[in-house]
């Protein structure tokens, strides 16, 4: 194995973030087994003249030891949440306190940076929408430096499926050399006034907003729109050689990643399963594994009425009669939809599957209208070793990361 | 203007190669607001066989995002206006800077005047980081990868890495790789008007892996030994690299990461200058 290597294997070694279902993996995992919702009526503002008023909000974001609080509190929602989910991750992965010994690169999926950094200043009375000289500095640039990482930084964005292409850019870096470890995921704090309001107007969100728990209801018969959801969560990579050294512990190999574009319209999938196919099944076929050897399907599906039946039909192009046996879940009817960092909270949901052996729920699934094997309402105790994840977005972005038990 | 602190380069644990890509075409654009709104109407953003696009696709879009398709054109037809079916694969990595400030400043004094009710629904879909990839790869048609990057003052120099990233590891057969930005940075007025002349740049490139040959030009990321003062790679700064085509041997420094650890470069496809074949 070498320093630059196409196929060296790459390892999640540590996990950090901020979300709607807890900010450690105790609180996630036991959340997310015992299907808990994290959506609520919205109290940061007052939604009066909202069609949706309801989100998976983070609360209180807390603060890295490395943090002052003087500093820390008049910081942005998104750098909070950066900064707390990228250290924690690092501080999991055991390379905080070594980070100035290797290159530490950041791939960081973040969407809507600039809208949600000016609509806070602008509502607040400022002037930084206006005015590009406070904008030099990103909030990639200024976690960098926060933390003191050293290595290959980039902000990407393929809307909501950001995260995973995060994972496939941080994998290829650690392959080739060009970081030793690599921090990757989303973050996303789009809980806003303008932010609720635009995604509202534009008719993606429920409207259940008297029973917030029950909002989101991927592939149930009356799911109205995906909750809203927001939140930080990152990935430590690094070459398996490197973590087996150390002694590290493995959450899982970034075994598969395919990508593929509908090139159908800016925010409706295609009808057309073909296009996202394409993308599942080079992930599988980088992961080296046929659809019969996949044990659990995390999906996309936000609950909107017409992404969740694309999605299915996309499965069941690629996985055939296979899908059958297929558990599948949509961890976002708990956790809400985190735009950019729903991939990465969606391969949290998987290494809980992978590590409790038992799959998280799909939660509010009373009349299901899709032609897949749905973990309904209650955890599957399952022993799950290969998973697929689906992450799709606006822009026609297709995506699929196949992760697999170390 | 770009001071940041620089970090020394650890003891590094691997040796790199840098991240290469052929340059196969390429198309730059400077483009005034009047251009781009005659532009955005035209019913044939690209050559005849590439419109299978509606007309209305750039309706809302950003103007970074109009301009970005007008560089594809010159591009598309620097190179003869091939066949699409030669791109189905490719991807798209679209590098953006500060797109929608002139739409957000509207829609934010909107929303404190009427609420909820007056804001867009298009903010999202056209004015996120992800919009300009995803506009880019519905005209194209394509059903290769399409990703935004940057979006602030390095967003060049992130697109590059991302797009070289890409072809590095195989995931595409190619990339059209396009950089905007205001010259000089729009700063919009209360009704949203630039407050002085500027001009929308955009720079499309045509990239395949280094190593297959054929282009004359080379993209590439190195690693530096010491951190060199921070510069972003423009649409500007690489188009001027460009037009000095077939200067030998030299390597053209053409911009670099925030911290002065990345540099971007150009140089001759020529055998010897990086271990690839011409």
């Amino acid at each position: 194995m070498t320093a630059n290597d196409p196929r060296r294997p790459v390892w999640i070694t540590g996990v950090g973030f901020a979300t709607p279902l807890g900010h450690d993996m105790a609180t996630l995992e036991r959340n997310l087994l015992e299907g808990r919702s994290g959506a609520i009526a919205v109290a940061s503002f007052s939604t009066v003249d909202y069609p949706s008023r309801i989100a998976a909000a983070v609360e209180s974001i807390p603060r890295p030891p490395s943090q002052s609080p003087e500093r820390f509190v008049q910081l942005p929602r998104i750098e909070q949440a950066a900064l707390w989910s990228i250290e924690s991750a690092l501080r999991d992965s055991g390379w905080w306190d070594r980070r100035h010994e290797v290159r530490v690169g950041l791939v960081l999926g973040l969407g809507a940076e600039w809208m949600e950094l000016w609509e806070v200043d602008r509502l607040a009375g400022g002037d930084r929408v206006q005015d590009p000289s406070q904008d030099e500095r990103s909030t990639l640039d200024r976690v960098r430096e926060a933390l003191e990482l050293s290595g290959p930084s980039v902000t990407i964005s393929a809307a909501c499926a950001a995260s995973n292409f995060a994972f496939e850019v941080g994998r290829n870096w650690i392959r080739r050399g060009m970081a030793d470890v690599c921090v990757v995921g989303g973050c996303e704090m789009a809980v806003t006034p303008v932010g609720l309001a635009t995604f509202g107007n534009l008719r993606a969100l429920s409207r259940r907003n008297g029973e917030p728990a029950q909002a989101s209801r991927p592939f149930d018969k009356d799911r109205d729109g995906f909750v809203l959801g927001e939140g930080g969560v990152f990935c430590v990579l690094e070459a398996s050689d490197v973590a087996r050294r150390r002694g590290a512990t493995a959450h899982a190999e970034v075994a598969g990643f395919g990508a593929s574009s509908d090139a159908h319209h800016h925010v409706i999938p295609s009808p057309d399963p073909a296009p996202a196919s394409r993308a599942v099944r080079q992930a599988l076929f980088d992961a080296r594994v046929e659809p019969r050897g996949i044990d659990h399907i995390n999906a996309h599906a936000t609950s909107t009425p017409v992404g969740d039946a694309a999605e299915a039909a996309v499965l069941r192009l690629v996985f055939g009669e296979a899908l059958d046996k297929i558990p599948t879940t949509s961890t976002k009817s708990m956790t809400g939809h985190l735009l950019t960092a729903a991939g990465a909270i969606e391969a949290l949901a998987c290494i809980t599957a992978m590590r409790r052996g038992a799959i998280p729920p799909t939660i509010n699934l009373e009349q299901p209208d899709v032609d897949l094997l749905v973990v309904a309402n209650e955890a599957q105790p399952r022993r799950v070793s290969t998973v697929v994840s689906n992450s799709f977005g606006f822009g026609g972005a297709n995506s699929c990361l196949v992760l697999r038990s170390v | 203007m770009f001071e940041t602190r620089v970090m020394s380069p650890p003891r590094t644990l691997t040796a790199i190669s840098p991240l290469t890509a052929d340059i196969k075409a390429h198309g730059l654009i400077r483009l005034s607001r009047p251009e781009i709104a005659a532009f955005r109407r035209r019913p044939d953003p690209l050559p005849e066989a590439w419109s299978a696009c509606r007309p209305s696709t750039l309706r809302n879009a950003d103007e970074q995002t109009v301009a970005a398709v007008a560089a594809i054109r010159r591009a598309l037809e620097n190179m003869g206006n091939p066949d699409p079916s030669r791109f189905e694969s490719w991807g798209v990595v679209a590098a953006s800077r500060f797109l929608g400030r002139s739409n957000l400043v509207l829609a934010l004094d909107r929303f404190k005047v009427e609420g909820p009710w007056g804001v867009s629904p298009h903010l999202i879909p056209h004015f996120a980081l992800h919009a300009q990839a995803g506009a880019l790869s519905l005209i194209l048609g394509g059903h290769g990868p399409n990703l935004g990057a940057g979006g602030g003052m390095f967003a060049g120099t992130h697109g590059i890495l991302t797009a070289l990233s890409w072809l590095d590891s195989g995931l595409v057969p190619g990339v059209w790789l396009v950089l905007t930005n205001w010259d000089p940075e729009y700063r919009p007025a209360l009704d949203g008007e630039p407050r002085e002349p500027t001009h929308c740049e955009a720079l499309a490139l045509a990239l395949a892996p280094g190593r297959e040959g054929g282009g004359l030009l080379r993209l590439r990321m190195v690693e530096s030994d010491e951190p060199v003062n921070p510069s972003p790679a423009t649409a500007a700064t690489i188009g001027a690299g460009l037009e000095r085509r077939g200067v030998g041997d030299e390597v053209l420094r053409v911009g670099t990461d925030a911290a002065g650890r990345f540099v971007v470069e150009l140089a001759s496809a020529a055998p010897g200058l990086d271990g690839g074949a011409a």
